[in-house]
């Protein structure tokens, strides 16, 4: 019954019936061929392996080599940068190549947030790419913007000091720019899960070594 | 009716080709690595993330200012058209055929349910947050040139029932589908571990600068 609804359907796509039997098995060896485990060859170990290539050629690749050696040193980060990893919750404060600390941190739920009133809309990712420590904090105070409220289905007060929460953000803050910081967190059993509204949150003995570790204007690359 | 029969003859031939692999490419490994570095160079002066996947040393390194911050190892890798350069330069125009994972939308917390202690909601809203595990593991990546990549899982586990391998053999099928509508695009399948294919759909952003040296 089957066989007979494909040769059908093969008859009405292709045309001949000579032709149909070829067509279907081309399309079971394409795939047969495309599921095949047969990848290609490995890859290339190392130019040891490779044939030796001319002196001239073997100078041109180290002028490039070299040119761009010098064009990259200036823009790759020196001394001491923190690297977030949004996708595995990990922040990492290295020194050149050497990881100094790596620990558990919070990001962004990647939620969307409607305020249907004013028509805005906020959408909570860390921002990925590369931003600096523009100021740190002992003891900051959190000034609650506009989302808080109203995702806690609040009304926008009017006033600032009802915006003031105390001891939310923990004993220190990082402020990496647009309202985004590191910073400490009251669910400590949360970090490692995304969860935050953009701002990167860390456990409070780590937040306090890359406090301490990172002067201002330490360069931190999100990915 | 025989001229018919050739032309059918020769699209078969032609689809059977799509499926085989290419020949290794030519260039001298140090030649490469070369031509690699130089044309990072206009990508790290920006300060933005850029990913290089690497055929050759079978690697995807996602880096800015020429650092690398994450590196992805290739497990398989099948190239099935050439890339018309051995370091190509484009930018990822679209994640296809994987359903892009879903975002929640924020009800605000009503009156009745608030308390004084908002960490029993907090963390019940947590299961809603867009995490790793969401994303997908079979996809594609799609490049402004006409490339494109089919990334594929390796799973540390058997998979214990047929129907759940079934989503890859339908992308696998759609893949070779497109191929065959595009037949002159570079495209090339990898296989990297589970994890490793979400961090992908996670890490690569549209629009982003990407390198593919082969």
């Amino acid at each position: 019954m089957i066989s007979r609804v494909i040769d059908r359907l093969a008859c009405m796509v292709f045309g001949s019936p000579r032709f149909r039997k070829a067509i279907l098995w081309g399309i079971a060896l394409i795939i047969v061929w495309n599921g095949s485990d047969r990848w290609d060859a490995p890859a290339h170990t190392g130019a040891g392996l490779a044939p030796d290539l001319p002196a001239a050629e073997m100078s041109r690749i180290r002028r490039i080599n070299q040119k761009s050696f010098l064009s990259l040193d200036p823009v790759s980060p020196k001394g001491v940068y923190i690297v977030i990893d949004t996708a595995k919750n990990r922040l990492y404060l290295k020194n050149g190549k050497k990881i100094v600390i790596e620990a558990v941190c919070s990001t962004g739920n990647g939620k969307i947030l409607f305020d249907y009133d004013k028509k805005r809309q906020w959408v909570f990712d860390t921002p990925r790419g590369e931003r600096h420590i523009l100021k740190k904090v002992h003891r900051p105070v959190w000034t609650k913007p506009d989302w808080a409220f109203i995702e806690e289905g609040q009304k926008i007060p009017t006033s600032f000091r009802e915006r003031v929460e105390e001891e939310m953000l923990g004993d220190f803050a990082l402020h990496i720019g647009d309202g985004y910081m590191i910073h400490g967190t009251l669910y400590s059993r949360l970090l490692g899960r995304s969860v935050t509204h953009g701002c990167i949150r860390l456990g409070d003995a780590d937040l306090e070594k890359v406090y301490k570790a990172s002067p201002v204007g330490t360069p931190v690359f999100i990915f | 009716m025989p001229l018919q029969f050739l032309i059918r003859f020769g699209v078969l031939l032609f689809a059977l080709g799509c499926g085989s692999p290419s020949a290794e490419t030519s260039i001298h490994p140090s030649r490469l690595q070369a031509d690699l570095r130089s044309a990072e160079v206009p990508l790290a002066k920006k300060n933005s993330l850029y990913g290089v996947v690497n055929l050759v040393d079978r690697t995807i390194l996602m880096k800015i200012r020429g650092e690398t911050l994450r590196e992805i190892r290739i497990l398989d890798l099948k190239v099935h058209r050439e890339w018309p350069h051995a370091v190509s330069r484009a930018r990822l125009s679209a994640k296809a055929l994987a359903a892009t994972p879903h975002r929640t939308v924020i009800d605000p917390i009503p009156q009745s349910e608030r308390t004084s202690d908002t960490e029993a909601i907090t963390f019940e809203r947590v299961e809603d947050s867009l995490e790793l595990e969401d994303m997908p593991v079979s996809f594609t990546l799609d490049f402004s040139d006409g490339a494109s990549i089919l990334v594929l899982p390796r799973s540390a586990k058997p998979a214990r029932f047929v129907l759940r391998g079934l989503p890859e053999v339908a992308v696998r099928g759609v893949f070779l589908l497109r191929r065959l509508l595009s037949f002159s695009s570079p495209a090339a399948t990898i296989v990297v571990q589970e994890d490793d294919a979400r961090s992908i759909y996670w890490m690569f952003a549209i629009d982003q600068p990407t390198l593919i040296a082969q």
